[in-house]
């Protein structure tokens, strides 16, 4: 099957991670991102329409 | 002072609020305190509340004046937590009222994070308000500079703060984390630091400077801050971009010709004002790197609107995006990508602004690898490391689907499920039963593999992560360990919960003890036997011989070809799908809904054959539900539970269709989980043929979606049919109504265009 390369418009590159690790080895992280996706329904979609100010949002 | 250019001013949505103006830190890299502006001797120390209702009236006419779609009012000081619990509240009460009256708003505060309390994030939740914290790394590289006054670090307060905002009632109010960089850290301990709090989102600061107060560049390195980020950029390829970093994303989106999303990149309009405690409009708080007073503008909310800012010659500049540049800059290959870097970092007394950064060959060398290494990356991406099928969106919006992308799709599910319950452990804390699984895990994956693969299991997982879902149960852990252990065959002790007198083991069977029986149980499994000993004494059962024994329904394999669904009548997740479910099935309804199944599937086989690979490969559970007392269909998909569908008992052919309509949900459901089909922020609504109510985007999606697929089952079954022309004209209208939103996302409009195309190719 042809691919093309994942995104961060696309949760499918930290699933490829977690599918090939033991569950007591998955990364918190990559957990976490994954919660804010399907739990918290966070948006996939890069906002960078307009120079945000440099804060941690 | 800034001078007015007199011209038409320009639309400003950034709002930084300075609703307090002192610290409880006192970092010795802060450009508010320790930098060439000293502005704040002389400002309050908090904004009267006086100044903040003109602020944010200022800030509303100003969206009225230009119909701004959305405005960002940034919480900021100083520390915007020493303002209190009470007096945030009432603050974020007096700016919402307006704003919100005008415009939508989104909050943001940005803190360091030693004043964070549970008081504190009721409040900000309340207004729904983000809260992104600086943190400069691990203990050492945040402890370098942010101290207390006193000496002593503050590492552990931030730490304790983060740990609020990973907690279930608070895991929405985190932003993210803010990292002003030190080049005498160690990148990688750093980023390593960074990502064990889990921050949705991480941004990478360059210490302020300027031409007359260059960066600290210890040893021979040229350009120490491109290696640093470089190391940490490599880093984060390689682990698969386990969090968002602004920075890079503003690198590879620029290296695109797209935005930068930063101030640090790109030649994006700018367009922030600072508003502080005293009412006074300032420029960009960086500025105050540069010189005593930079930031100023001389004009205050208090006196003037928003778009005399917005005049000043010092901002009307920003918005000129290259051709505001110094000349070296407009001269570079790379200047759509660095955009000049920050505007403070160009500072040079006698020059001003018109300068390239003083971090300009760190920047070169940053962009120069992050292309290179990103290329890279790419091109040795293979799927199994993430990369995304090319047709998978055109597959699955053809209506159909074939069986590698619908198994890619139940890959991906299983993944999702992984992580989920991973999360569900990190948040709530490891129970022994999910020692048991992640042992069995090492001896025997097949056996947990199959049992992580049961629908309900991510429906419960994501039930224990969702904030005000009540307490965890963690118990389900158990029934999971139980059931992957008698798989394994295996022996097993675990303690598992007693539902109204049913345990369960996912996909292996159900235990139904007396009804009305609730409570914490001890299941022992051993060589083909159970013992469930519970509030009530202890239920055994035997594996070997189920028919002999009333207590054991083994799971229910209905098959089907060469393929076939589980009947789920035992499972306690089940239940999620809106409709109340069956309970355990007699013989009788066992045998007919054997039948409907069997007959429905041929159904569909010889009508619509095009949706039988989809089913075949991703349909693994059938719930039954109690009928409609009206004998109304009853159906259902449920979001979280993907293989799944649940039904009231109908005849074949409305099965037929049933089937075939709600597992169109569940691959659209899936094709969401991974990627935007429509902004979630978009307000539009379209009305569609089959609910009176405007519906909102996603909904209309769904709808369209699995109407369309009823609409070629009747098709093929009478092409006159009425039912036919209800179905396809409330597609053809949902899909018209979906085209004129302003939703979909480039993925979503394909989307849209391919079941147009469908749905076309039926008529011709």
């Amino acid at each position: 099957m042809k691919t093309v390369n994942a995104t961060t418009e696309t949760l499918a590159e930290p699933l490829a991670a977690i599918g090939s690790t033991p569950l007591r080895d998955i990364r918190a992280e990559q957990a976490a991102r994954v919660v804010r996706r399907i739990v918290d329904k966070e948006t996939l979609l890069r906002r960078l329409d307009v120079a945000a100010f440099q804060s941690a949002h | 002072m800034p001078v007015s250019a007199g011209g038409v001013p320009h639309p400003l949505s950034q709002f930084v609020l300075k609703v307090h103006g002192r610290c409880d830190l006192s970092c010795d890299h802060c450009y508010v305190y320790e930098h060439a502006d000293q502005s704040w001797r002389t400002k309050p120390r908090a904004m009267s509340r006086d100044v903040l209702r003109a602020a944010v009236r200022r800030i509303a006419e100003h969206a009225v004046a230009h119909a701004l779609p959305l405005v960002r009012v940034i919480v900021h000081g100083g520390e915007p937590l020493l303002l209190g619990p009470q007096r945030m509240d009432d603050y974020l009460t007096e700016i919402r009222g307006p704003v919100e009256a005008v415009t939508r708003l989104e909050l943001t505060l940005q803190t360091n994070g030693v004043r964070l309390r549970p008081e504190m994030c009721d409040v900000l939740l309340r207004h729904g308000v983000r809260v992104g914290v600086s943190l400069d790394g691990d203990r050492a590289a945040n402890d370098l500079h942010r101290r207390f006054a006193n000496g002593s670090g503050s590492f552990d307060h931030v730490r304790a703060a983060l740990a609020l905002l990973r907690s279930r009632p608070y895991r929405e109010l985190y932003a993210g984390l803010l990292c002003t960089i030190d080049v005498r850290n160690d990148p990688e301990r750093v980023y390593e630091a960074l990502l064990a709090e889990q921050p949705p989102r991480i941004d990478f600061l360059l210490p302020h400077a300027t031409w007359d107060d260059p960066p600290l560049r210890p040893g021979d390195d040229p350009t120490p801050y491109a290696t640093w980020l470089s190391t940490i950029h490599r880093r984060w390829l390689a682990d698969g971009r386990p969090v968002r970093v602004r920075l890079f994303e503003g690198l590879r989106s620029t290296a695109e010709g797209g935005p930068s999303g930063s101030e640090q990149l790109g030649a994006d309009t700018v367009d922030v004002v600072v508003i502080e405690t005293d009412g006074r409009y300032e420029q960009a708080d960086s500025l105050k790197t540069a010189y005593d007073g930079a930031p100023a503008t001389g004009l205050s909310v208090l006196t003037h609107p928003v778009d005399d800012v917005s005049r000043l010659d010092a901002v009307a500049v920003r918005q000129t995006g290259v051709r505001g540049l110094s000349a070296i800059c407009r001269e570079c290959p790379v200047v759509r990508q660095c955009g000049g870097g920050l505007y403070a970092h160009r500072y040079r007394s006698g020059h001003g602004f018109d300068n390239p950064s003083v971090y300009c060959a760190d920047l070169r060398a940053l962009i120069d690898r992050s292309n290179e290494e990103t290329t890279m990356h790419a091109t040795t991406q293979s799927e199994a490391s993430g990369a995304v099928p090319t047709d998978l969106v055109a597959r699955i919006a053809s209506g159909f689907g074939d069986e590698r992308t619908i198994g890619w799709l139940v890959e991906q599910q299983r993944s999702i499920t992984r992580a989920l319950l991973y999360a569900t452990i990190d948040q709530h804390g490891a129970t022994p039963a999910w020692r048991t699984l992640t042992d069995l895990e090492a001896d025997h994956p097949d056996s947990i593999r199959a049992v992580l693969a049961h629908p309900y299991v991510r429906s419960w997982a994501v039930d224990q992560l969702r904030p005000g879902s009540g307490p965890a149960t963690l118990s389900y852990l158990g029934s999971l360990a139980a059931a992957a252990a008698v798989r394994a065959g295996t022996p097993v002790e675990v303690d598992v919960e007693i539902a109204d007198g049913v345990v369960t083991l996912p996909t292996v069977g159900t235990l139904h003890g007396p009804p009305g029986v609730n409570g914490p149980a001890r299941l022992t499994a051993e060589q083909g036997k159970l013992w469930v000993a519970g509030p009530e004494g202890t239920i055994t059962a035997d594996l070997a011989h189920p028919a002999a024994d009333a207590a054991w329904q083994p799971a229910r394999w209905v098959p089907l070809d060469d393929w076939g669904v589980r009947l789920e009548d035992g499972d306690p997740a089940r239940d999620c799908h809106r409709w109340t479910p069956a309970g355990r099935l007699d013989a009788a309804a066992e045998r007919a809904w054997r039948s409907a199944l069997t007959e429905a599937w041929r159904w569909i086989r010889a009508e619509v054959p095009g949706y039988a690979p989809a089913l075949r490969t991703g349909l693994q559970v059938v719930v039954p539900l109690r009928p409609d007392p009206s004998g109304a269909q009853r159906a259902s998909t449920a979001r979280d539970a993907f293989g799944s569908l649940a039904a009231a008992l109908t005849g074949p052919e409305d099965l037929a269709v049933l089937l075939v309509h709600e597992f169109q949900h569940a691959k659209l459901g899936a094709l969401l989980d991974l990627c935007d089909l429509y902004d979630a922020r978009s307000e539009a609504t379209v009305m569609v043929g089959w609910r009176p109510d405007p519906r909102p985007v996603e909904a209309a999606l769904q709808g369209v979606y699995a109407h369309a697929a009823v609409a070629d089952v009747w098709r093929v079954r009478d092409g006159n049919d009425q039912s036919y022309a209800k179905y396809l004209r409330w597609t053809t209208d949902a899909i018209a109504a979906l085209r004129g939103t302003d939703a979909l996302t480039p993925l979503g409009a394909e989307f849209v265009d391919t079941m147009a195309a469908t749905v076309e190719g039926w008529e011709s």
